[in-house]
């Protein structure tokens, strides 16, 4: 018998959004909730279906879950006036939260955002207070030159010939696109540079947000330091949030072992919060800033960096 | 667009009811069978953005996912081949019922083609196949997944583990358990070696339309077969963009225009 309960849902003005709610059975809803959307163009799924396999892991320690498209995306319908995607998909995470809450009885969720959801999750949890702790997997990275520089010798020796045959096409003008360039992985750089990324972590860890940075063994082979957050190295923020390298975890969290791994350390982490919510709360209360104020700190904070 | 589970409740399978364009005249139906694993997901868009087109055209289509995949119930490794044939088999059904069709089409890529040759005959009111890139011959399919495995943690990891090339290396003979993240059970493995294309054989009251990729050299021969005892059958060439074991990546084409309209002018 599963200690847990799907239901398909649409949810959100005309209903145009569609997700999964995983409810624990049997046991009480603990009053954290946990958020899952879209990594890149898949749908809610997540790669290799791991979004999945993490709801039903957390609603069987009492979580509930909504994993969902974002508008646009997957199976959510995009809204009747269409705006900026960002800007939109900040309103369906809020949408979702409070579909959490209606549906739920949750008080704060957890967010997950993977890969270029990292984005979406970070801006979110800047402007709603009731997301208490952040997750992002393969996010925001500034890694230094010189960790660039062994990552493309490296991937360089992987592929040695493939790289020779690509690199000659281009330099006798016969491949002018990044198309089989197998030195970079082609993945977005962050809207926001690392002073941008540090202010925003402060903000959160301030209202009591717990964060957890993992990164995957995909983009460096080890991790020395911190090495994902080069220019951060020192700051004291990052002694207040979680962060993990997970070296036998790709990308695209392809291994069975790797899932598990993954799973291990989302589910931890999201016990603990759960467990800490209500000191987090009191502290979120002490800073006692409106959550407007840390949106403007972001924005002024994009001005400057990026 | 309505989302549900349906099925017994120790096998709840995740679905999509497109009910046709209500100014449509309704012109029949479409189950749309997915590919295993990664494939599925690789192929969502492309099956959203087709059945949001035929239900415009006054056509009710059901998506669905087999148990253990997708949004259905089951873990890893609780899905094979026979569950998977009721799977589809209660699909039908529920999309008869849902729709009112007599007449009744499957779309099926990859492996779910497979799984739809080997359920035909016993559902009632299917008219039409749609079979793209089949897998016929399931040994080889599992040396596809082997490869698209060992490609995946190659590019994956900058650096390889040589435990890999033990499993995953061409010919290998340990047993393949997983690829691109889903599990392979032994019985799935077993089931998917004994897939052979001759032990597939299409209804006679179902016409077949199947699109094979250049080089694929199965699926013509599979369909010549099939004319040739008396099976109504097409077989056409269909290049296409999509490379079904990559991840799908905004700078990908994931709903090819040629791809989206020989499929519809097939399933009309």
């Amino acid at each position: 018998m599963n200690s847990y309960q799907e239901e398909a849902i649409l949810f959100g003005p005309e209903d145009k959004l569609l997700g999964v709610l995983t409810r624990p059975t049997g046991q009480p809803v603990g009053s954290v909730g946990c958020l899952m959307f879209n990594f890149g163009v898949m749908h809610r799924v997540g790669p290799r279906r791991i979004q999945v396999k993490l709801a039903r892991r957390l609603a069987q320690q009492g979580v509930a879950c909504l994993r969902f498209d974002l508008s646009g995306l997957g199976d959510s319908r995009t809204p009747s006036a269409i705006g900026n995607f960002d800007e939109q998909a900040i309103v369906d995470l809020r949408v979702a939260i409070d579909q959490m809450q209606a549906r739920f009885g949750v008080e704060q969720v957890a967010v997950v955002g993977l890969c270029s959801g990292a984005r979406h999750g970070l801006q979110v949890a800047l402007r709603d207070s009731r997301v208490a702790g952040l997750l992002t997997f393969d996010g925001y990275s500034f890694t230094s030159n010189a960790a660039k520089l062994r990552r493309r010798l490296r991937r360089f020796t992987r592929f040695p010939m493939a790289q020779t045959r690509r690199w000659l096409g281009v330099l006798f003008g016969r491949d002018h696109t990044a198309q089989g360039d197998l030195l970079e992985s082609g993945e977005r750089s962050p809207e926001v540079g690392p002073e941008g990324f540090r202010s925003a972590l402060e903000q959160l860890v301030a209202r009591g947000v717990a964060i957890c940075l993992i990164h995957s063994g995909t983009f460096q082979r080890r991790d020395r330091n911190r090495d994902q957050l080069h220019p951060l190295r020192g700051a004291p923020v990052l002694d207040k949030v979680r962060y993990e390298f997970m070296a036998n975890v790709d990308h695209s969290i392809t291994e069975l072992s790797a899932q598990e791994a993954f799973i291990d350390v989302t589910c931890g982490w999201v016990a603990q919060l759960q467990a800490g919510k209500v000191a987090q709360v009191a502290g979120a209360a002490a800073s006692a800033s409106p959550a407007v104020q840390p949106v403007q700190a972001m924005e002024r904070s994009l001005a400057t960096s990026c | 667009m309505s989302p549900f589970y349906f099925g017994p409740a120790d096998r709840q399978l995740f679905a999509i009811y497109h009910a046709p364009a209500p100014d449509a005249a309704v012109r029949g139906a479409l189950l749309m069978c997915n590919p295993f694993g990664h494939e599925a997901i690789r192929v969502h868009r492309l099956y959203r953005v087709l059945a949001e087109r035929m239900a415009r055209q006054g056509i009710a289509v059901l998506r669905f996912d087999y148990f253990g995949l997708g949004e259905s119930a089951g873990e890893d490794g609780d899905g094979e081949m026979k569950g998977w044939r009721l799977d589809l088999m209660r699909a039908h059904e529920e999309l008869v019922r849902r729709s009112g069709a007599s007449s009744v089409a499957w779309l099926a890529a990859r492996l779910g083609a497979a799984i739809a040759l080997q359920s035909a005959r016993y559902a009632q009111g299917l008219q039409r196949l749609a079979l793209w890139d089949p897998i016929l011959d399931g040994a080889a399919y599992l040396e596809q997944m082997r490869a698209a495995q060992l490609n995946a943690l190659e590019l994956g990891f900058y650096a390889p583990d040589p435990a890999w090339y033990q499993t995953l290396a061409p010919g290998s003979t340990r047993p393949l358990t997983e690829a691109l993240g889903h599990t392979i059970s032994p019985d799935l493995a077993a089931q998917l070696a004994a897939l052979r294309p001759d032990s597939l054989q299409l209804p006679p009251s179902v016409r077949a339309a199947v699109f094979a990729s250049p080089g694929d050299t199965v699926a013509p021969a599979w369909s010549a077969q099939e004319a040739a005892r008396g099976g109504s059958v097409s077989c056409e060439e269909m290049a296409h963009p999509i490379d079904w074991t990559a991840d799908p990546l905004p700078n990908q084409a994931i709903v090819p225009a040629h791809v989206m309209g020989r499929l519809t002018a097939a399933i009309q």
